[in-house]
């Protein structure tokens, strides 16, 4: 196997760009990653977005990204893969370079949300969920998560006080992320009294809508690199059932028990950002990969397990969807660009020092598809 | 060489706020929103236009007021304009009615104005145009809105009801002259209502920092630029008030004190009047205000735009200011009513033709 490192990193600070377009933010991200990696071409540009197709709107995106940044020698593939369109890309630049197609990727994740009032947004949003069997219904994109939610805290008999620590806990993180969007404290308290989504989910359960972009430039370790941050050891992927309705067990997901699987376990990881779009996806995946047992995750999270002093290893020190941000096919790759700066020991935000082995989890929608990466230190 | 505002000034001044008033916490009732989630408005109630009351009627109310204090010949008024949008008629001018109950027809211009908040403020500043070149001697403008909001909306917890009218003429006799004034306006869509449809539409988040927030900032850097006061050379500072936060938050970026913001501040008491909202600001200063106090007035309209002013006020002020209801009267002047009674008065209620 080749070595893929990665040697660039950059990301916008997610929040309402409403002067930038989708290129521009992608420039941004692009050459923060292209000036850290010292270079300034790549054989491909990968670009992962998803809402851009109907929210810009802009379709064959990745080739009008590429020729605005001046990348006019370099081939452009473009990714749509929902909430998970990051680890998509990453898995196609991971091929690339692999398979010795490519010497060097940049991969760009961008996403607007703000172009339209939240009314049309959350349309849009309600098609990353099945659009004949779900969407269809309007149930909505925090609807399918509240009847998840409620199920899950009847069936194991958890209280929703125990749940809220999850927020407050991406909340302490986002703090010291300076490219989170919501970089304030909030209580647990503030979480359950919170304006209600869909029952029993609050505004402070669900992320929050922003604009972002990141990027990540990797390079064959054979070539020598200059700039070496991290390397990639695994991208890995499966799907679900479309619809929770259809599992087994619906809060069972069994997508990401199959792409943890593939990954080879988390045995050894000392760090991961996994997907919260919604508190109860980061519980039900601490379950799935075997972080905890079922019904106790809120538990352990309020234990203090996931967090800076805890034993388990440290969730989401950027602060998570929930108060990072959550721009859909661009928020993989800022995970890869705070993971892969963690264990480079160059990130200013929440850390232990010393990781060795960094994962990336990402679900669409309710687990129709699971992704998973990861990253060790070199 | 002196600047045109200079040698113009307000002779009077009138206010006029309906009787009725609806409590957040009925609103909140009607649609479930607990209170902590409209708590951070910092309104307390909002004023609502009675069964006979209209933009026009609220107008003429204003108008009166504004002409006891002035002491001027309604027929010495040159110019009427109407800032409002919640005219009664799309096509056919309110200002006509305004003038001719005032007895200031018909030698006079009258005219209708839109830019949603900010249409009464345009009338001052064209005023203190039409002043100062001499075409007319005296001017009335007025701010008045029967403000709409979708039921349900987190706008109907502030739209609201409520006039100020201003009689705007020469320097010499006036109870405040204008100094300088500055206005700063772009194509920005942060809120609008399209033809024949019933109630605005806004973007939200978007009309914060874009809209409210950089079009008040800018107008009143310009007018600071342009007469090089600061911001502790002023009295009072009035802006527009769409809730009872927003005032407070672009004040404070500006350099101004919670002590200088805090008296021009209605909407807590009454809700967002719109074109009314920081022309009912000015008022409740004058009410107060003593000869020599310098204020600094900014309101906003959407679409978007703002204009500030520099206001001095004069000796004459303070046999004046007794002469009409004072901002605060009105305010005082209350009846609470519910929602059906608002959804009544206000028309929500859809009626079959008999």
């Amino acid at each position: 196997m080749k070595g893929v490192i990665v040697t660039g990193t950059g990301a916008v600070r997610i929040g309402r760009h409403y002067e930038k377009s989708v290129r521009a933010l992608a420039a941004e991200a692009a050459w923060k990653a292209l000036d850290e990696a010292g270079v300034d071409g790549v054989d491909f540009v990968v670009v992962a977005s998803s809402l851009s197709y109907l929210q810009e709107p802009q379709l064959s995106l990745a080739s009008y990204i590429t020729s605005s940044l001046g990348l006019g020698g370099a081939r452009a593939i473009g990714v749509e893969s929902g909430e998970t369109s990051g680890l998509a890309a990453l898995d196609v630049a991971y091929s690339l370079l692999q398979s010795e197609k490519a010497s060097r990727v940049l991969v760009v994740g961008v996403d607007k949300l703000t172009n339209h009032p939240s009314g049309p947004t959350y349309s849009m949003l309600q098609l990353l969920h099945d659009a004949e069997a779900e969407a269809y219904y309007k149930i909505g994109h925090a609807g399918v998560a509240a009847l998840l939610f409620r199920l899950y805290l009847d069936r194991y008999n958890v209280e929703r006080a125990t749940t809220a620590y999850w927020p407050a806990l991406m909340h302490a993180h986002a703090k010291e992320n300076p490219h989170a969007m919501l970089r304030f404290a909030i209580t647990p308290e503030k979480v359950v009294s919170g304006m209600p989504l869909a029952d029993p989910i609050t505004l402070l359960d669900a992320y929050p809508l922003g604009d972002g972009a990141a990027a990540v430039v990797l390079e064959r370790e054979d070539e020598h690199p200059k700039n070496p941050l991290a390397r990639v050891v695994a991208v890995e992927s499966a799907i679900g059932m479309p619809g929770p309705q259809l599992r087994d067990d619906p809060l069972d997901l069994e997508s990401v028990r199959t792409v943890i699987q593939r990954i080879g376990g988390t045995d050894g990881v000392d760090v991961m950002e996994i997907h919260d779009s919604f508190t109860i996806y980061a519980l039900l995946e601490l379950e799935a990969m075997g972080l905890a047992e079922k019904g106790k995750s809120a538990e352990l999270v309020a234990e203090g397990y996931f967090s800076k002093d805890g034993e388990g290893p440290l969730a989401n020190p950027s602060g998570g969807l929930k108060a990072r941000g959550h721009p859909i096919g661009a928020t993989d790759v800022y995970k890869i660009v705070e993971l892969a700066n963690i264990l480079a020991g160059t990130w200013s935000g929440v850390r232990r020092g010393g990781e060795k082995r960094a994962l990336a989890l990402s679900i669409n929608a309710a687990g129709s598809e699971a992704r998973a990466a990861l990253l060790e230190a070199l | 060489m002196t600047r045109p505002e200079e040698r113009v000034g307000i002779h009077g001044w009138g206010a006029y706020i309906p009787r009725w008033r609806l409590p957040m916490e009925e609103i909140g009732r009607v649609w479930g929103w607990p209170p902590h989630q409209f708590k951070g408005l910092n309104v307390k109630e909002k004023s609502v236009d009675g069964p006979d009351e209209d933009s026009t009627t609220m107008a003429i109310e204003a108008g009166l007021n504004a002409l006891a204090r002035a002491g001027v010949e309604p027929s010495k008024i040159g110019a009427v304009f109407f800032g409002s949008e919640s005219k009664v008629y799309a096509v056919k001018p309110s200002a006509t009615i305004v003038a001719e109950v005032l007895g200031i027809t018909p030698v006079t211009m009258a005219s209708d104005l839109e830019f949603a908040c900010r249409a009464g403020s345009e009338g001052v500043r064209a005023s203190i145009g039409l002043v100062s070149s001499g075409m007319v001697e005296y001017a009335l403008a007025i701010g008045s809105d029967t403000a709409q909001a979708e039921p349900g909306d987190v706008l109907e917890f502030t739209a609201s009801s409520g006039a100020a009218a201003f009689i705007i003429g020469p320097r010499e006799g006036a109870a405040a002259v204008f100094e300088a004034s500055y206005s700063y306006i772009t194509d920005t869509p942060d809120f609008w209502r399209r033809a024949l449809r019933p109630y605005p539409k806004h973007g939200e988040g978007f009309t914060g920092e874009p809209a409210y927030f950089h079009h008040i900032i800018n107008a009143v850097k310009g007018l600071l630029e342009e007469t090089g006061y600061k911001p502790s050379d002023f009295k009072y500072a009035i802006f527009h008030q769409p809730n009872g936060k927003f005032p407070v938050r672009v004040g404070k970026r500006l350099g101004f004190t919670y002590e200088q913001i805090e008296p021009a501040l209605v909407t807590p008491y009454i809700g967002n009047t719109y074109n009314a909202s920081a022309l009912l600001g000015l008022a409740r200063v004058l009410d107060r205000a003593e000869p020599g106090d310098l204020i600094l007035l900014a309101p906003f309209g959407s679409g978007a735009g703002s204009d500030a002013y520099a206001i001095r006020v004069t000796e004459e002020i303070v046999e004046r200011r007794d002469k009409a209801p004072t901002v605060d009267d009105y305010i005082a002047r209350r009846k609470p009513v519910d929602y059906a009674v608002y959804a009544k008065n206000r028309k929500i209620l859809v009626m079959l033709p008999r």
